[in-house]
């Protein structure tokens, strides 16, 4: 079983995009406990834009612009500071894709939490994006995967449920996915006819497929 | 002469009332001190609050204490339920609450001075002379709480950490006394040692029945399978008897302790109490808080929690857990923690110091490969300390 392991922000580099008020001290001497370097700049100051692990943003006065990205399009996590709970506020801090937030008045509990689901939240995100790409190329990739399957069926005479099993069991054997596989052998039956060969050699298919 | 009324909220009856009444005893030593000195322009009123061990009677005292009778400085709650339960309203009413107790750390107000020891005092230094002397496989058991559950979460990763393993984790109400099943699987599964978190008489229990199974299965018994904790002190081992035998235990104080301030403290208990009484970490950390803030109200002249953190922050104060000053980055105190033995008879005997230790409530500074590079060297060094050895 993997330990559930304490989660660590030593040596991060946060931004906090806040005017100055105690809000944004009591933030920055949480985050300093927490091994957490930051600084804090205005709203309004978009130029220079450092280079940071995270972002706390006001999501009272945020607008579009203090970001080098697209609304969404964050490429770190980012943490809304609320005070109001205004619908308007709380869609524009939606359509950043906030990771986590925080209740003003900031107090020094809530910190570790909204870092911790902040980093957890953004990294099964990013990751959700990528599994969705890849999902993606695969559903493009269905009709290589029906040709190859009926070419597979008449070079070696056998029905659909047959050639999709040889070809799934390629796959695995050559650790590739089955439309990667297909997209390597389609339209090719001389390559398509030895590999079919060999499966069969190394599988025993006759008693596989029955 | 300025007259401070302080608010005392221990469980002095209840599961754990023998840690309640332990700390009780060394805050009512410490106004006595303070209160007989004529030549101080201070006296202190105690306002003294039984919760009983019941999570709402400590919300609702609190709230009397800071509210009603206009208290700013707190000083009690034992368990983490309790602190976690009144901690929103000493932070509404900007009061001082004064934590006696070890804990499981990750919380840091600027309304508690944190006087007991959190994570990197307590079971960190435990496991890095545990692991290398009896090894790595943990059979982890706990009340069913906060403190169980984080301390034995931090163990369960320190473990993993040296390549060891937890072989059973499992948790009990404050008030179960039935483990035999528990044993079974101790029988079976063959730990390396216990971590003990079970909290009060429940604990007590645990070990009796453990105690009672190793008359039939020597594998149980303390010197083959040691059963360590971060929470038990003298005050308890008495209440355990001949049970509490061969058990490890850390903490920042002992009354063991060879020091001029605690066998001042020592006699000071004694003269009060008339007779010679057991005396734990929540009792020195007790007396030596109100100490403490007697003297940060005479130096300010003013009782407000912000000017006493600043004053205990600014002060180096000579206490029977050693020269202290209170850490503003964390309210914490750096402790120096000990692991103690239960030995023949004599409650816990001090068998190894560790360097004072910077309080880290977020464990920010531990470092998993450095851990188990620690305990693999303290491996090695009881190997080549031993008068077996391999030669080839």
């Amino acid at each position: 079983m993997k330990a559930n392991m304490t989660p660590n922000f030593r040596g991060w580099n946060a931004l906090i995009l806040h005017r100055e008020h105690t809000n944004e001290c009591k933030l920055a001497q949480q985050l300093s406990r927490l091994g957490v370097k930051s600084e804090c700049r205005g709203i309004s100051t978009a130029i220079n834009f450092p280079k940071v692990d995270i972002i706390f943003v006001d999501v009272d006065e945020g607008i579009d612009e203090i970001f080098p990205w697209l609304a969404g399009n964050a490429t770190i996590p980012l943490i809304g500071l609320l005070g109001s709970e205004a619908p308007g506020r709380l869609a524009w801090a939606l359509a950043q894709g906030i990771s986590s937030h925080i209740l003003k008045p900031i107090s020094n509990n809530g910190v570790f939490s909204a870092l911790t689901i902040a980093k957890h939240n953004y990294d099964q995100r990013q990751q959700n994006l990528i599994d969705i790409e890849q999902l993606q190329q695969r559903i493009k990739l269905r009709p290589v995967v029906l040709r190859c399957t009926l070419q597979l069926m008449e070079i070696a005479n056998i029905d659909d449920t047959q050639a999709f099993n040889v070809i799934r069991g390629l796959a695995m054997e050559k650790r590739l996915s089955i439309e990667e596989l297909c997209v390597n052998y389609v339209d090719d039956s001389a390559r398509l006819n030895q590999l079919y060969q060999l499966f069969f050699k190394n599988n025993n298919y006759s008693r596989r497929l029955k | 002469m300025t007259n401070l009324k302080i608010g005392l909220l221990f469980s002095t009856t209840g599961t754990y009332q023998a840690m309640g009444n332990d700390a009780l005893n060394g805050v009512l030593l410490g106004i006595h001190e303070i209160n007989k000195n004529a030549d101080l322009a201070l006296q202190i009123q105690p306002h003294i609050e039984n919760p009983g061990g019941s999570i709402e009677q400590y919300l609702k005292m609190t709230d009397m204490m800071l509210k009603h009778h206009h208290i700013q400085h707190i000083f009690g709650t034992i368990t983490s339920i309790a602190r976690k339960e009144v901690l929103p309203v000493v932070e509404k009413h900007d009061g001082l609450l004064w934590y006696l107790s070890p804990y499981e750390g990750f919380e840091c107000s600027e309304n508690v001075v944190y006087y007991g020891a959190c994570p990197n005092q307590h079971i960190v230094p435990l496991f890095e002379y545990i692991l290398p002397k009896y090894g790595n496989k943990a059979h982890l058991i706990g009340t069913n709480y906060i403190w169980g559950w984080e301390t034995n979460r931090i163990a369960r990763e320190l473990v993993m950490a040296c390549g060891g393993e937890v072989l059973s984790e499992k948790y009990y109400a404050f008030e179960e006394y039935e483990f035999s099943r528990q044993i079974a699987e101790i029988i079976q599964k063959k730990p390396d040692f216990i971590l003990n978190n079970l909290v009060g008489s429940s604990s007590y229990a645990f070990l009796k029945t453990l105690d009672k199974a190793a008359l039939k299965y020597p594998q149980l018994r303390r010197s083959n399978l040691p059963v360590v904790s971060c929470n038990m002190t003298e005050c308890e081992v008495n209440n355990i008897g001949h049970s509490a035998q061969g058990l490890y235990t850390t903490a920042s104080y002992f009354q063991d302790l060879q020091t001029k301030e605690n066998n001042k403290l020592k006699q000071l208990a004694t003269d009060y109490f008339g007779h010679s009484i057991s005396i734990s970490s929540g009792f020195a950390t007790g007396f030596s808080s109100v100490l403490m803030l007697a003297e940060a109200v005479i130096g300010n002249g003013a009782s407000e929690p912000d000017q006493v953190k600043k004053y205990l922050a600014n002060h180096s104060f000579k206490t029977p857990l050693g020269q202290l000053t209170l850490d503003p980055k964390t309210n914490h105190f750096p402790l120096t923690p000990y692991i103690s033995q239960v030995n023949q008879g004599l409650p816990l005997v001090i068998e190894h110091t560790v360097k004072q230790a910077i309080a880290d409530p977020y464990l920010v500074n531990f470092n998993a490969h450095e851990f188990a590079i620690k305990i693999a060297n303290g491996r090695r060094k009881i190997l080549s300390d031993s008068y077996l050895k391999v030669i080839k």
